[in-house]
């Protein structure tokens, strides 16, 4: 073998190495954690029973665009509570998803409520299966779709190195459009999450807001 | 002049339902809503952020029974209650202003729904106790009793002996699930009191709202529930300034609120020029406490 060959092949024998041991040390590199990174899950939701208040008697059915983003929100909102683990992520994600004032709410005693942080981290495939989910609708002397209350009842599974974790979020979400798109603007949700030595933010028990009545209840 | 029973059948103890998300009995109870009753009028009239923008703020609403024996009338004030409410802490405060307290603008306080509407009667109430009023309400005669029987009637504890023709009332102590002519009457009755009168009958309006409440929330109809609600309320209701969205997150909130987180208190007066009574010094203590959380820590 050439000289030169040699002298290549042996640069390149170290830069696998130090590669190899760079991965080893430094946190949140390596391949063996990159290969734990939560994948974010497909989450299908679909409407169960719909029912349309209207004050002027129309329209009699929920109109196609208003079912369809609205339950754009809502799976977004699912894919985002349970898979994103980090704060920032976490609130770059959901801002688009909330109004204004339902976010203000996240920095305070709701956000353990609507998000999932501190769980151990997934090792494999999260998955999300969410009941179908009814809707009831309000609209006004115009027939526009001003609300929308949705009945949520979904199980987010999570695997990790202590087995699995599953995180259980039932309740009501409420929706009014806001900028072109259907945001979330309330929500009544109790939370419960299950699983092995979770931490003091992610036990089953969840602390309670101020005006909840309910342990592990939410009312806006 | 009107008669003083006329002028006092129009209190506020309606309103109160409405604070309270009153109108959640309505789709337990109502099969057909009956279409054209108007039950009250509800109008944004300050200029601070509504509930539905800030919802952890406190807040201020005129709830104003007028004398009006004509639907959507617009009658004397003879009922004037403004409510803190503190959504944050979940507490409210009814502050009870007699019909007869001296206005800053000069006049009863009463006289100036009937020439402004509400935003005349709130703009003399801001003065008053330095305050911002975000919503103010107001029901007339044949609203308040189209509503309060609409719902199912209002459970509440008479404590002592009323029984007064000029009124209509006739009751015992006891407990009893009062019709909107019989919640009238006890609303109205001054003549059980010769001492307090008026005084009296004024925190008697705010224990009837704080009964509507607890009436009310025993329903328990949750956000669906609350959609059915305001899609009957909405029939029933004129509003100005504010839409059904904003209507429906205020009565989810105040179906949040405990009756016992509740206070009511009567806005201290004496006596004033002519049959006027003056607002009393130590009332300014009082509404410096209410303004600063919409709760009183003092008082």
């Amino acid at each position: 073998m050439p000289p030169t060959l040699r002298r290549a092949g042996r640069i390149a024998t170290a830069l696998v190495g130090a590669l190899a041991a760079g991965a080893l040390v430094l946190p949140g590199t390596g391949p063996a954690l990159a290969a734990k990174a939560p994948k974010a899950p497909k989450v299908a939701v679909t409407a169960g029973d719909v029912k349309v208040y209207a004050v002027a008697g129309k329209p009699d059915a929920l109109p196609d665009a208003v079912r369809t983003g609205v339950l754009a929100t809502i799976a977004a909102y699912l894919k985002t509570a349970g898979t994103t683990q980090a704060p920032t992520a976490a609130d770059t994600a959901l801002a688009p998803l909330m109004t204004a004032a339902a976010a203000g709410r996240l920095t305070g005693t709701d956000r353990v409520t609507l998000l999932d942080e501190g769980l151990p981290t997934a090792t494999g495939k999260v998955k999300v299966a969410s009941a179908p989910v009814g809707l009831t609708a309000l609209a006004d002397d115009g027939g526009a779709i001003v609300l929308v209350t949705a009945g949520l009842d979904a199980t987010t599974t999570i695997p990790t190195a202590k087995g699995k974790v599953k995180v259980h979020r039932k309740g009501s979400l409420v929706l009014v459009p806001d900028a072109g798109t259907w945001k979330i603007q309330g929500y009544d949700l109790a939370v419960e999450r299950v699983g092995k030595k979770l931490g003091p933010t992610a036990g089953t028990t969840v602390p309670a807001a101020p005006t909840t009545t309910t342990p592990g209840t939410v009312t806006r | 002049m009107k008669s003083p029973i006329v002028r006092l059948l129009t209190l506020v103890t309606t309103l109160g339902l409405v604070l309270a998300g009153g109108v959640t009995a309505a789709w337990l109870t109502l099969a057909t809503p009956a279409q054209g009753a108007v039950w009250f009028k509800v109008q944004r009239v300050g200029a601070s952020a509504s509930f539905t923008d800030a919802p952890t703020t406190p807040f201020f609403v005129l709830v104003l029974g007028n004398d009006s024996r004509e639907a959507g009338g617009q009658g004397l004030g003879d009922a004037e209650h403004v409510i803190g409410v503190n959504p944050a802490t979940g507490d409210a405060t009814i502050l009870d202003v007699p019909r007869d307290t001296e206005a800053p603008g000069g006049g009863k306080i009463n006289s100036y729904h009937p020439s402004g509407g509400l935003p005349a009667n709130v703009a003399q109430l801001e003065r008053m106790m330095g305050i911002d009023i975000s919503y103010a309400m107001t029901t007339d005669f044949p609203g308040f009793v189209a509503m309060v029987d609409d719902i199912g009637g209002v459970d509440i504890d008479v404590t002592e002996p009323m029984v007064d023709s000029d009124s209509g009332t006739d009751f015992q102590p006891g407990r009893y699930k009062m019709s909107g002519e019989s919640l009238l009457a006890y609303s109205r009755n001054r003549k059980s009191y010769p001492a307090a009168g008026d005084r009296q009958r004024t925190v008697n309006q705010g224990t009837a709202i704080i009964a509507a409440l607890a009436t009310l929330r025993a329903q328990n109809p949750g956000p669906v529930g609350t959609v059915r609600l305001i899609d009957i309320l909405a029939r029933h209701v004129r509003t100005e300034g504010m839409g059904l969205t904003e209507l429906y997150d205020l009565g989810r909130l105040a179906l949040s609120i405990d009756p016992a987180k509740v206070r009511n208190v009567l806005v201290p007066t004496g006596a004033g020029s002519g049959t006027n009574l003056s607002v009393a010094p130590e009332a300014r203590d009082l509404f410096a406490d209410f303004a600063d959380d919409a709760t009183l820590q003092s008082h």
